[in-house]
Protein backbone atom coordinates (compact mmCIF):
# COMPACT_ATOMS: atom_id res chain seq x y z
CA UNK A 1 0.00 0.00 0.00
CA UNK A 2 2.73 2.21 0.90
CA UNK A 3 4.42 1.97 -2.09
CA UNK A 4 1.42 2.07 -4.16
CA UNK A 5 0.87 5.40 -2.46
CA UNK A 6 5.00 6.76 -3.32
CA UNK A 7 4.07 6.07 -7.31
CA UNK A 8 1.13 7.90 -6.63
CA UNK A 9 2.86 11.18 -5.53
CA UNK A 10 5.90 10.65 -7.92
CA UNK A 11 3.01 11.35 -10.64
CA UNK A 12 1.17 13.90 -8.56
CA UNK A 13 4.49 15.81 -7.79
CA UNK A 14 4.94 16.64 -11.64
CA UNK A 15 1.93 18.83 -11.04
CA UNK A 16 2.49 20.51 -7.76
CA UNK A 17 5.68 21.92 -9.49
CA UNK A 18 5.27 25.55 -9.79
CA UNK A 19 6.36 26.48 -13.26
CA UNK A 20 6.67 29.81 -13.24
CA UNK A 21 8.65 32.05 -15.31
CA UNK A 22 9.76 35.41 -13.66
CA UNK A 23 13.39 36.67 -13.70
CA UNK A 24 16.83 35.65 -12.59
CA UNK A 25 19.20 33.08 -14.26
CA UNK A 26 19.40 29.13 -14.02
CA UNK A 27 20.68 28.06 -10.60
CA UNK A 28 23.58 25.69 -10.26
CA UNK A 29 21.17 23.40 -8.32
CA UNK A 30 20.16 21.71 -11.61
CA UNK A 31 21.58 18.61 -12.97
CA UNK A 32 22.34 17.96 -16.05
CA UNK A 33 21.08 14.63 -17.88
CA UNK A 34 23.19 15.68 -20.89
CA UNK A 35 23.88 18.71 -22.55
CA UNK A 36 20.26 19.34 -23.28
CA UNK A 37 18.33 18.11 -20.69
CA UNK A 38 17.50 18.57 -17.04
CA UNK A 39 16.89 16.04 -14.87
CA UNK A 40 13.33 17.19 -13.19
CA UNK A 41 13.63 15.66 -9.84
CA UNK A 42 17.27 16.29 -8.79
CA UNK A 43 16.20 20.01 -10.22
CA UNK A 44 12.87 20.62 -7.94
CA UNK A 45 14.93 19.38 -5.11
CA UNK A 46 17.98 21.46 -5.53
CA UNK A 47 15.47 24.72 -5.77
CA UNK A 48 14.01 23.80 -2.54
CA UNK A 49 17.78 22.88 -0.60
CA UNK A 50 19.55 25.53 -2.07
CA UNK A 51 16.90 28.65 -3.98
CA UNK A 52 14.66 28.88 -0.60
CA UNK A 53 15.83 32.21 0.54
CA UNK A 54 13.98 35.28 0.71
CA UNK A 55 16.59 37.21 -1.36
CA UNK A 56 16.72 34.87 -4.01
CA UNK A 57 15.62 35.12 -7.51
CA UNK A 58 13.30 32.46 -9.13
CA UNK A 59 14.85 30.21 -11.16
CA UNK A 60 13.85 31.33 -14.96
CA UNK A 61 13.10 27.66 -16.33
CA UNK A 62 12.00 28.67 -20.15
CA UNK A 63 15.11 27.46 -21.49
CA UNK A 64 15.10 24.19 -19.94
CA UNK A 65 14.53 20.84 -21.16
CA UNK A 66 13.20 18.83 -18.37
CA UNK A 67 13.80 14.66 -18.32
CA UNK A 68 11.33 13.39 -16.49
CA UNK A 69 12.51 9.55 -16.34
CA UNK A 70 16.24 10.24 -15.04
CA UNK A 71 17.06 9.03 -11.94
CA UNK A 72 17.82 5.83 -10.10
CA UNK A 73 15.07 4.01 -12.51
CA UNK A 74 15.32 5.45 -15.87
CA UNK A 75 12.25 5.37 -17.97
CA UNK A 76 9.31 4.17 -15.46
CA UNK A 77 9.35 7.88 -13.67
CA UNK A 78 8.52 6.15 -10.93
CA UNK A 79 11.42 6.83 -8.30
CA UNK A 80 10.01 6.29 -5.29
CA UNK A 81 13.32 7.39 -3.39
CA UNK A 82 13.71 11.01 -5.48
CA UNK A 83 12.25 13.30 -2.73
CA UNK A 84 13.76 11.29 -0.04
CA UNK A 85 16.06 13.98 0.94
CA UNK A 86 13.83 16.65 1.66
CA UNK A 87 10.44 14.35 3.08
CA UNK B 1 -28.75 59.43 -26.15
CA UNK B 2 -27.42 56.32 -27.46
CA UNK B 3 -29.72 53.57 -27.04
CA UNK B 4 -27.20 49.99 -26.56
CA UNK B 5 -29.72 47.60 -28.63
CA UNK B 6 -28.91 43.98 -27.83
CA UNK B 7 -28.77 41.56 -30.23
CA UNK B 8 -27.93 38.13 -29.27
CA UNK B 9 -28.63 36.69 -33.20
CA UNK B 10 -26.31 39.01 -34.56
CA UNK B 11 -23.41 38.24 -32.05
CA UNK B 12 -23.67 34.73 -32.46
CA UNK B 13 -22.90 35.19 -35.93
CA UNK B 14 -20.16 37.51 -34.94
CA UNK B 15 -18.15 35.23 -32.99
CA UNK B 16 -18.44 32.63 -35.85
CA UNK B 17 -17.47 34.96 -38.77
CA UNK B 18 -14.97 37.10 -37.63
CA UNK B 19 -13.68 34.13 -35.15
CA UNK B 20 -12.56 36.65 -32.52
CA UNK B 21 -10.86 34.86 -30.00
CA UNK B 22 -11.32 37.61 -27.29
CA UNK B 23 -15.27 37.18 -27.86
CA UNK B 24 -15.25 33.42 -26.77
CA UNK B 25 -12.69 33.89 -24.23
CA UNK B 26 -14.83 36.60 -22.40
CA UNK B 27 -17.76 34.09 -22.27
CA UNK B 28 -15.87 31.12 -20.87
CA UNK B 29 -14.29 33.06 -18.59
CA UNK B 30 -15.77 31.95 -15.25
CA UNK B 31 -15.95 34.82 -12.67
CA UNK B 32 -15.30 38.38 -13.42
CA UNK B 33 -14.87 40.83 -10.86
CA UNK B 34 -11.88 43.32 -10.25
CA UNK B 35 -9.35 40.41 -10.18
CA UNK B 36 -11.42 37.69 -8.80
CA UNK B 37 -10.02 34.33 -10.56
CA UNK B 38 -9.12 36.85 -13.58
CA UNK B 39 -5.77 34.72 -14.54
CA UNK B 40 -5.86 30.69 -15.48
CA UNK B 41 -2.86 29.79 -13.13
CA UNK B 42 -4.36 31.83 -10.28
CA UNK B 43 -7.68 30.14 -10.37
CA UNK B 44 -5.62 26.74 -8.70
CA UNK B 45 -4.61 29.31 -5.82
CA UNK B 46 -7.64 31.01 -4.20
CA UNK B 47 -5.33 31.69 -1.20
CA UNK B 48 -2.93 33.98 -3.01
CA UNK B 49 -5.49 35.11 -5.25
CA UNK B 50 -5.43 39.14 -4.87
CA UNK B 51 -9.16 40.64 -5.85
CA UNK B 52 -9.27 44.24 -5.25
CA UNK B 53 -7.14 46.97 -4.00
CA UNK B 54 -7.78 49.82 -2.34
CA UNK B 55 -5.55 53.56 -1.79
CA UNK B 56 -7.40 56.74 -0.66
CA UNK B 57 -6.55 59.47 1.75
CA UNK B 58 -8.61 58.51 5.25
CA UNK B 59 -11.92 59.47 5.41
CA UNK B 60 -12.49 58.73 9.33
CA UNK B 61 -12.49 61.81 11.57
CA UNK B 62 -9.07 62.85 12.53
CA UNK B 63 -6.89 60.95 10.31
CA UNK B 64 -6.93 63.33 7.38
CA UNK B 65 -3.24 63.10 7.46
CA UNK B 66 -3.03 59.46 6.82
CA UNK B 67 -3.32 56.83 3.60
CA UNK B 68 -5.61 53.85 3.76
CA UNK B 69 -4.30 50.45 1.59
CA UNK B 70 -6.70 47.25 1.34
CA UNK B 71 -5.25 44.66 -1.02
CA UNK B 72 -8.16 41.68 -0.79
CA UNK B 73 -7.40 37.99 -1.22
CA UNK B 74 -9.27 34.83 -1.36
CA UNK B 75 -12.23 36.00 -3.16
CA UNK B 76 -15.47 34.30 -3.34
CA UNK B 77 -15.92 33.06 0.44
CA UNK B 78 -19.18 31.18 0.90
CA UNK B 79 -18.99 32.06 4.56
CA UNK B 80 -20.32 28.55 6.04
CA UNK B 81 -17.11 27.13 4.65
CA UNK B 82 -16.37 24.67 7.70
CA UNK B 83 -14.55 23.39 9.94
CA UNK B 84 -11.14 25.01 8.25
CA UNK B 85 -12.82 28.47 7.18
CA UNK B 86 -10.43 30.80 5.34
CA UNK B 87 -7.28 31.19 6.56
CA UNK B 88 -4.02 32.90 4.95
CA UNK B 89 -1.51 31.16 2.95
CA UNK B 90 1.57 30.41 5.42
CA UNK B 91 4.02 29.33 2.32
CA UNK B 92 3.13 32.91 1.08
CA UNK B 93 4.41 36.39 0.77
CA UNK B 94 1.38 38.98 1.05
CA UNK B 95 2.91 42.36 -0.19
CA UNK B 96 1.95 46.26 -0.26
CA UNK B 97 4.82 47.96 -2.90
CA UNK B 98 4.75 51.82 -3.17
CA UNK B 99 6.31 53.65 -5.61
CA UNK B 100 6.38 57.34 -4.72
CA UNK B 101 9.08 59.03 -7.50
CA UNK B 102 7.32 57.44 -10.66
CA UNK B 103 10.24 55.27 -11.46
CA UNK B 104 7.98 52.49 -11.69
CA UNK B 105 10.08 50.43 -8.97
CA UNK B 106 9.02 49.88 -5.55
CA UNK B 107 10.97 52.37 -3.15
CA UNK B 108 8.45 51.11 -0.06
CA UNK B 109 6.83 47.46 0.43
CA UNK B 110 4.98 46.21 3.36
CA UNK B 111 5.47 42.16 3.53
CA UNK B 112 2.97 40.16 5.08
CA UNK B 113 3.91 36.26 6.48
CA UNK B 114 1.00 34.56 8.36
CA UNK B 115 1.65 31.68 11.13
CA UNK B 116 -0.26 28.81 12.12
CA UNK B 117 -0.54 28.44 15.96
CA UNK B 118 -1.88 25.06 16.65
CA UNK B 119 -3.76 23.95 20.21
CA UNK B 120 -4.17 20.66 20.12
CA UNK B 121 -7.55 20.13 21.65
CA UNK B 122 -7.97 16.97 22.68
CA UNK B 123 -11.00 15.16 24.93
CA UNK B 124 -11.03 12.57 27.43
CA UNK B 125 -12.94 9.72 25.67
CA UNK B 126 -13.23 6.25 27.39
CA UNK B 127 -9.50 7.31 29.14
CA UNK B 128 -7.81 8.04 25.89
CA UNK B 129 -7.34 11.59 25.07
CA UNK B 130 -8.47 12.37 21.43
CA UNK B 131 -7.84 15.16 19.68
CA UNK B 132 -11.05 16.96 17.94
CA UNK B 133 -11.95 17.52 14.51
CA UNK B 134 -13.22 21.14 14.99
CA UNK B 135 -11.35 24.54 14.62
CA UNK B 136 -13.51 25.54 17.92
CA UNK B 137 -15.03 23.68 20.83
CA UNK B 138 -16.33 27.01 22.23
CA UNK B 139 -17.13 30.45 21.75
CA UNK B 140 -14.50 32.51 20.95
CA UNK B 141 -13.61 36.00 21.60
CA UNK B 142 -14.89 38.52 23.10
CA UNK B 143 -11.48 40.12 22.98
CA UNK B 144 -8.11 38.90 20.64
CA UNK B 145 -6.71 36.95 23.30
CA UNK B 146 -9.99 34.90 24.28
CA UNK B 147 -8.40 32.04 22.47
CA UNK B 148 -8.56 28.73 24.62
CA UNK B 149 -11.10 26.86 22.85
CA UNK B 150 -9.48 27.18 18.92
CA UNK B 151 -7.56 24.56 17.88
CA UNK B 152 -5.50 26.61 15.06
CA UNK B 153 -5.55 30.26 14.78
CA UNK B 154 -3.16 32.38 12.38
CA UNK B 155 -0.54 35.21 13.78
CA UNK B 156 1.40 37.29 11.17
CA UNK B 157 4.49 39.41 10.72
CA UNK B 158 5.22 42.41 9.28
CA UNK B 159 8.02 44.12 7.72
CA UNK B 160 8.39 47.48 6.12
CA UNK B 161 11.20 46.76 2.96
CA UNK B 162 13.12 50.15 1.69
CA UNK B 163 13.89 49.76 -1.82
CA UNK B 164 14.21 46.47 -3.60
CA UNK B 165 11.33 43.80 -2.63
CA UNK B 166 14.05 41.01 -2.09
CA UNK B 167 17.49 42.25 -1.44
CA UNK B 168 16.20 45.97 0.28
CA UNK B 169 16.82 46.81 3.99
CA UNK B 170 13.93 45.07 6.00
CA UNK B 171 12.96 46.42 9.29
CA UNK B 172 10.13 44.99 11.45
CA UNK B 173 7.33 46.69 12.19
CA UNK B 174 6.14 46.19 15.64
CA UNK B 175 2.89 46.93 17.74
CA UNK B 176 3.00 50.49 19.16
CA UNK B 177 1.35 49.49 22.29
CA UNK B 178 3.49 46.55 23.86
CA UNK B 179 6.34 46.14 20.63
CA UNK B 180 5.39 42.86 19.99
CA UNK B 181 6.63 41.74 16.03
CA UNK B 182 3.58 39.35 15.89
CA UNK B 183 -0.29 40.43 15.09
CA UNK B 184 -2.78 38.19 15.72
CA UNK B 185 -5.78 37.68 12.62
CA UNK B 186 -9.22 37.27 14.07
CA UNK B 187 -11.10 33.72 13.40
CA UNK B 188 -12.90 34.13 10.75
CA UNK B 189 -17.12 34.69 10.98
CA UNK B 190 -18.11 31.29 11.89
CA UNK B 191 -21.59 32.25 13.23
CA UNK B 192 -23.35 34.06 16.52
CA UNK B 193 -22.72 30.98 18.90
CA UNK B 194 -19.02 30.78 18.24
CA UNK B 195 -18.37 34.71 18.13
CA UNK B 196 -21.65 36.73 19.32
CA UNK B 197 -20.46 39.82 18.47
CA UNK B 198 -18.10 40.01 15.28
CA UNK B 199 -17.78 43.27 14.94
CA UNK B 200 -16.87 44.29 18.67
CA UNK B 201 -14.21 41.27 18.32
CA UNK B 202 -12.59 41.82 15.23
CA UNK B 203 -12.11 45.53 16.48
CA UNK B 204 -9.61 43.95 18.77
CA UNK B 205 -7.59 42.47 16.44
CA UNK B 206 -7.13 46.25 15.21
CA UNK B 207 -3.22 47.03 16.10
CA UNK B 208 -1.68 50.53 16.30
CA UNK B 209 1.96 50.13 14.64
CA UNK B 210 5.12 51.51 14.78
CA UNK B 211 5.99 52.14 11.40
CA UNK B 212 10.03 52.44 11.40
CA UNK B 213 11.62 55.93 10.40
CA UNK B 214 7.86 57.29 10.96
CA UNK B 215 7.18 59.63 13.89
CA UNK B 216 3.12 58.95 13.90
CA UNK B 217 2.21 55.51 14.42
CA UNK B 218 -0.26 54.07 11.31
CA UNK B 219 -2.38 50.95 12.13
CA UNK B 220 -2.71 47.49 10.65
CA UNK B 221 -5.79 45.09 10.38
CA UNK B 222 -5.49 41.39 8.46
CA UNK B 223 -9.03 39.62 8.45
CA UNK B 224 -12.07 38.22 6.98
CA UNK B 225 -14.23 41.01 6.12
CA UNK B 226 -17.65 41.06 3.48
CA UNK B 227 -16.78 41.42 -0.47
CA UNK B 228 -16.21 44.93 -1.37
CA UNK B 229 -16.64 44.74 -4.57
CA UNK B 230 -19.89 44.90 -6.83
CA UNK B 231 -20.65 43.60 -10.01
CA UNK B 232 -23.32 42.15 -12.47
CA UNK B 233 -21.18 39.17 -13.04
CA UNK B 234 -23.05 36.59 -14.37
CA UNK B 235 -24.67 38.96 -17.18
CA UNK B 236 -21.17 40.53 -18.29
CA UNK B 237 -19.47 37.49 -18.71
CA UNK B 238 -22.51 36.66 -20.66
CA UNK B 239 -21.58 38.55 -23.82
CA UNK B 240 -22.55 41.52 -21.53
CA UNK B 241 -26.53 39.64 -21.37
CA UNK B 242 -27.69 43.35 -20.06
CA UNK B 243 -28.64 46.56 -21.02
CA UNK B 244 -25.77 48.82 -20.53
CA UNK B 245 -27.87 52.21 -20.73
CA UNK B 246 -30.66 50.79 -17.45
CA UNK B 247 -30.90 51.68 -14.22
CA UNK B 248 -27.20 52.03 -12.54
CA UNK B 249 -28.55 49.70 -9.55
CA UNK B 250 -31.29 47.84 -12.18
CA UNK B 251 -29.30 44.09 -11.49
CA UNK B 252 -28.07 42.40 -8.49
CA UNK B 253 -24.73 42.71 -7.29
CA UNK B 254 -24.32 38.11 -7.67
CA UNK B 255 -21.06 38.42 -4.98
CA UNK B 256 -22.29 40.19 -2.43
CA UNK B 257 -22.50 37.95 0.90
CA UNK B 258 -19.36 36.46 0.20
CA UNK B 259 -16.53 37.29 2.22
CA UNK B 260 -12.66 38.14 1.37
CA UNK B 261 -9.48 38.50 3.90
CA UNK B 262 -8.15 41.86 3.72
CA UNK B 263 -4.98 43.51 4.29
CA UNK B 264 -5.33 46.59 5.90
CA UNK B 265 -2.51 49.27 6.60
CA UNK B 266 -2.92 52.62 7.40
CA UNK B 267 0.17 55.09 7.09
CA UNK B 268 1.06 58.76 7.56
CA UNK B 269 1.08 60.45 4.26
CA UNK B 270 4.42 61.71 5.00
CA UNK B 271 5.75 57.91 5.11
CA UNK B 272 4.86 56.94 2.34
CA UNK B 273 5.88 60.12 -0.09
CA UNK B 274 9.35 61.35 -1.16
CA UNK B 275 10.39 64.93 -1.30
CA UNK B 276 8.19 67.02 -2.82
CA UNK B 277 6.44 64.06 -4.95
CA UNK B 278 2.76 64.30 -3.82
CA UNK B 279 1.52 61.15 -6.64
CA UNK B 280 2.17 57.89 -5.03
CA UNK B 281 1.88 54.50 -6.75
CA UNK B 282 0.98 51.36 -4.94
CA UNK B 283 0.39 47.89 -6.05
CA UNK B 284 -0.21 44.63 -4.22
CA UNK B 285 1.52 41.30 -5.11
CA UNK B 286 1.47 37.53 -3.82
CA UNK B 287 4.06 35.03 -4.48
CA UNK B 288 4.96 31.45 -3.29
CA UNK B 289 8.15 29.14 -3.09
CA UNK B 290 8.87 28.09 -6.75
CA UNK B 291 9.00 24.43 -5.66
CA UNK B 292 6.48 22.07 -3.92
CA UNK B 293 6.59 18.16 -3.40
CA UNK B 294 3.24 16.59 -2.20
CA UNK B 295 3.96 14.45 0.59
CA UNK B 296 2.36 11.00 0.66
CA UNK B 297 2.28 10.48 3.93
CA UNK B 298 1.75 13.47 5.86
CA UNK B 299 1.55 13.04 9.55
CA UNK B 300 0.73 15.28 12.35
CA UNK B 301 4.04 15.77 13.84
CA UNK B 302 7.15 18.53 12.62
CA UNK B 303 8.21 17.94 9.25
CA UNK B 304 5.30 15.75 7.58
CA UNK B 305 3.35 19.01 6.20
CA UNK B 306 1.06 17.58 4.04
CA UNK B 307 3.88 19.53 1.25
CA UNK B 308 7.40 20.56 1.28
CA UNK B 309 7.50 23.83 -0.72
CA UNK B 310 10.94 25.81 -1.20
CA UNK B 311 12.95 27.75 -3.59
CA UNK B 312 12.68 31.85 -4.36
CA UNK B 313 9.40 33.51 -3.81
CA UNK B 314 8.00 33.77 -7.14
CA UNK B 315 5.07 36.09 -7.97
CA UNK B 316 1.70 34.96 -8.70
CA UNK B 317 -0.38 37.78 -8.18
CA UNK B 318 -0.02 41.01 -8.99
CA UNK B 319 -3.14 43.70 -8.85
CA UNK B 320 -2.85 47.66 -9.12
CA UNK B 321 -5.76 49.50 -11.00
CA UNK B 322 -8.91 47.45 -11.38
CA UNK B 323 -10.22 45.09 -14.01
CA UNK B 324 -6.89 45.69 -15.69
CA UNK B 325 -5.88 42.24 -15.56
CA UNK B 326 -9.43 40.92 -15.81
CA UNK B 327 -10.24 43.01 -18.90
CA UNK B 328 -7.15 44.81 -20.70
CA UNK B 329 -4.67 41.93 -20.81
CA UNK B 330 -5.02 38.85 -23.56
CA UNK B 331 -6.11 35.86 -21.90
CA UNK B 332 -2.86 34.58 -23.28
CA UNK B 333 -1.12 37.13 -21.07
CA UNK B 334 -2.79 36.82 -17.69
CA UNK B 335 -0.65 34.66 -16.03
CA UNK B 336 2.65 36.52 -17.52
CA UNK B 337 0.98 40.05 -15.95
CA UNK B 338 0.80 38.24 -12.82
CA UNK B 339 4.11 37.21 -12.39
CA UNK B 340 5.40 40.77 -13.75
CA UNK B 341 6.82 43.76 -12.46
CA UNK B 342 5.63 47.31 -13.42
CA UNK B 343 9.03 48.36 -14.58
CA UNK B 344 8.38 45.57 -17.58
CA UNK B 345 4.95 46.57 -18.31
CA UNK B 346 6.18 48.10 -21.82
CA UNK B 347 5.24 44.30 -23.02
CA UNK B 348 2.05 44.26 -22.37
CA UNK B 349 1.20 48.42 -23.99
CA UNK B 350 -0.56 47.41 -26.88
CA UNK B 351 -3.54 46.20 -24.86
CA UNK B 352 -3.80 49.25 -23.37
CA UNK B 353 -2.95 51.57 -26.78
CA UNK B 354 -5.27 49.30 -28.75
CA UNK B 355 -7.91 47.86 -26.73
CA UNK B 356 -10.10 45.03 -27.21
CA UNK B 357 -12.98 45.62 -24.76
CA UNK B 358 -14.56 48.43 -26.40
CA UNK B 359 -14.53 46.43 -29.86
CA UNK B 360 -16.25 43.91 -28.41
CA UNK B 361 -19.00 45.87 -27.13
CA UNK B 362 -18.85 47.22 -30.63
CA UNK B 363 -19.64 44.00 -31.91
CA UNK B 364 -21.82 42.69 -29.07
CA UNK B 365 -24.10 46.05 -29.86
CA UNK B 366 -23.77 46.59 -33.49
CA UNK B 367 -24.85 49.66 -34.78
CA UNK B 368 -25.35 51.54 -31.44
CA UNK B 369 -22.31 50.98 -29.08
CA UNK B 370 -18.96 52.64 -30.66
CA UNK B 371 -15.37 52.05 -29.63
CA UNK B 372 -13.71 55.53 -30.06
CA UNK B 373 -11.38 55.90 -33.17
CA UNK B 374 -8.81 56.85 -31.68
CA UNK B 375 -4.79 54.77 -31.42
CA UNK B 376 -3.12 55.00 -29.92
CA UNK B 377 -5.11 55.36 -27.08
CA UNK B 378 -3.81 58.04 -25.05
CA UNK B 379 -6.20 58.59 -23.07
CA UNK B 380 -6.31 54.99 -21.39
CA UNK B 381 -2.21 55.53 -21.35
CA UNK B 382 -3.07 58.25 -18.89
CA UNK B 383 -5.53 56.15 -16.95
CA UNK B 384 -4.03 53.28 -16.34
CA UNK B 385 -0.04 53.73 -16.70
CA UNK B 386 0.61 56.98 -15.85
CA UNK B 387 -1.95 58.76 -14.23
CA UNK B 388 -3.95 62.22 -15.68
CA UNK B 389 -2.32 65.07 -16.07
CA UNK B 390 -3.25 67.71 -13.60
CA UNK B 391 -4.41 64.68 -11.27
CA UNK B 392 -2.60 62.06 -10.28
CA UNK B 393 0.68 61.93 -12.64
CA UNK B 394 3.89 62.21 -11.07
CA UNK B 395 6.25 64.38 -12.55
CA UNK B 396 9.33 62.15 -13.69
CA UNK B 397 6.73 59.28 -14.64
CA UNK B 398 7.79 55.75 -16.04
CA UNK B 399 4.68 54.77 -17.74
CA UNK B 400 3.31 51.62 -15.93
CA UNK B 401 0.32 49.98 -14.63
CA UNK B 402 -0.30 50.75 -10.62
CA UNK B 403 -2.84 52.58 -8.51
CA UNK B 404 -1.94 56.11 -8.47
CA UNK B 405 -3.26 58.63 -5.35
CA UNK B 406 -2.08 62.54 -5.55
CA UNK B 407 -2.08 62.68 -1.77
CA UNK B 408 -2.56 66.51 -1.45
CA UNK B 409 -6.30 65.85 -2.59
CA UNK B 410 -8.37 66.32 0.33
CA UNK B 411 -10.42 63.03 1.36
CA UNK B 412 -14.83 63.54 0.95
CA UNK B 413 -16.65 62.51 4.21
CA UNK B 414 -18.46 59.07 2.70
CA UNK B 415 -21.66 61.15 2.29
CA UNK B 416 -20.63 63.51 0.10
CA UNK B 417 -18.51 60.92 -2.09
CA UNK B 418 -19.45 60.48 -5.51
CA UNK B 419 -18.84 57.04 -6.31
CA UNK B 420 -17.98 57.71 -9.99
CA UNK B 421 -14.82 59.23 -8.44
CA UNK B 422 -13.43 61.84 -11.04
CA UNK B 423 -15.73 61.28 -13.75
CA UNK B 424 -18.47 62.68 -11.55
CA UNK B 425 -16.55 65.80 -10.30
CA UNK B 426 -15.20 64.34 -7.38
CA UNK B 427 -11.10 64.04 -7.60
CA UNK B 428 -10.66 62.50 -4.45
CA UNK B 429 -11.73 59.28 -5.68
CA UNK B 430 -10.61 57.02 -8.35
CA UNK B 431 -9.37 57.29 -10.53
CA UNK B 432 -7.09 59.27 -8.31
CA UNK B 433 -6.49 56.20 -5.87
CA UNK B 434 -9.47 53.75 -5.39
CA UNK B 435 -11.84 54.21 -2.19
CA UNK B 436 -14.29 51.47 -1.64
CA UNK B 437 -17.51 53.30 -2.93
CA UNK B 438 -15.79 54.01 -5.84
CA UNK B 439 -18.01 52.07 -8.83
CA UNK B 440 -15.13 51.19 -10.75
CA UNK B 441 -17.13 49.07 -13.06
CA UNK B 442 -19.21 51.63 -14.36
CA UNK B 443 -16.38 54.45 -14.51
CA UNK B 444 -14.04 51.91 -16.23
CA UNK B 445 -16.83 51.09 -18.92
CA UNK B 446 -17.67 55.02 -19.92
CA UNK B 447 -13.58 55.37 -19.93
CA UNK B 448 -13.26 52.56 -22.09
CA UNK B 449 -15.98 53.74 -24.47
CA UNK B 450 -14.48 57.50 -24.41
CA UNK B 451 -15.44 58.90 -21.30
CA UNK B 452 -12.16 60.91 -21.26
CA UNK B 453 -12.25 61.95 -24.83
CA UNK B 454 -13.25 65.66 -25.77
CA UNK B 455 -14.16 64.87 -29.50
CA UNK B 456 -17.51 63.39 -29.74
CA UNK B 457 -16.82 62.22 -33.41
CA UNK B 458 -13.79 60.10 -32.43
CA UNK B 459 -15.57 58.92 -29.43
CA UNK B 460 -19.29 58.99 -29.98
CA UNK B 461 -20.74 57.29 -26.89
CA UNK B 462 -18.39 59.15 -24.63
CA UNK B 463 -21.40 60.51 -22.76
CA UNK B 464 -22.98 57.46 -22.45
CA UNK B 465 -23.94 56.66 -19.00
CA UNK B 466 -23.08 52.73 -19.57
CA UNK B 467 -23.66 50.83 -16.29
CA UNK B 468 -23.44 47.41 -14.99
CA UNK B 469 -26.48 47.61 -13.04
CA UNK B 470 -24.86 46.88 -9.92
CA UNK B 471 -23.85 49.72 -7.75
CA UNK B 472 -22.32 50.51 -4.76
CA UNK B 473 -21.30 54.25 -2.71
CA UNK B 474 -19.34 55.03 0.18
CA UNK B 475 -21.79 55.00 2.52
CA UNK B 476 -22.86 51.18 2.66
CA UNK B 477 -19.43 51.12 4.21
CA UNK B 478 -17.61 52.31 7.53
CA UNK B 479 -16.63 55.51 8.37
CA UNK B 480 -13.36 54.24 10.58
CA UNK B 481 -10.45 51.79 9.72
CA UNK B 482 -10.53 49.40 8.32
CA UNK B 483 -13.74 50.48 6.36
CA UNK B 484 -14.41 47.16 4.59
CA UNK B 485 -17.59 45.65 6.41
CA UNK B 486 -17.63 42.89 8.95
CA UNK B 487 -17.57 39.35 6.73
CA UNK B 488 -21.15 37.47 6.45
CA UNK B 489 -21.45 35.01 9.36
CA UNK B 490 -21.62 31.34 8.48
CA UNK B 491 -24.73 30.84 10.94
CA UNK B 492 -27.09 33.43 12.62
CA UNK B 493 -29.11 31.83 15.07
Amino acid sequence: MKNMMKIKYVSLFVASVLLSACGGSNSNSTTSVDDDRTDFNSFVVGLIQNQTLDTAEPVDINNLVFEFDAGSNPGDNEDETAFDAIL
Amino acid sequence: MTIFHHKKNLIAATITTLALGGISTLATTTALASSHREAPFITSMPKVDGSDFYMFRSYETDRENFITLVANYYPLQVAYGGPNYFDMETDALYQIHIDNNGDAVEDITYSFRFQNVVNDLQLNIGSEQVSVPLKNIGPIGPGATDTDNVYVRQTYTLDQILGDRRTGGSTAVVNAVNGSSTFRKPMDNIGNKSISNYSDYAKTHIYNMTVPGCASAGKVFVGQRDESFAVNLGEIFDLVNTNPLGPVDGKSNVIAGTNVLSIALEVPITCLTQGSEDVIGAWTTASIRQASVINPFPGAGNNKAAAVKGGAWTQVSRLGMPLVNELVIGLKDKDSFNASEPMHDGQFATYVTNPTFPMLLEILFEGTAVAPNLYPRTDLVETFLTGLTDLNKPANVVGSEMLRLNTSIDAKPAATQNNLGALGADTSGFPNGRRPGDDVVDIVLRVAMGALIPDATIAPNRTAPLTDGATLDATEFSNEFPYLRIPTAGAIN
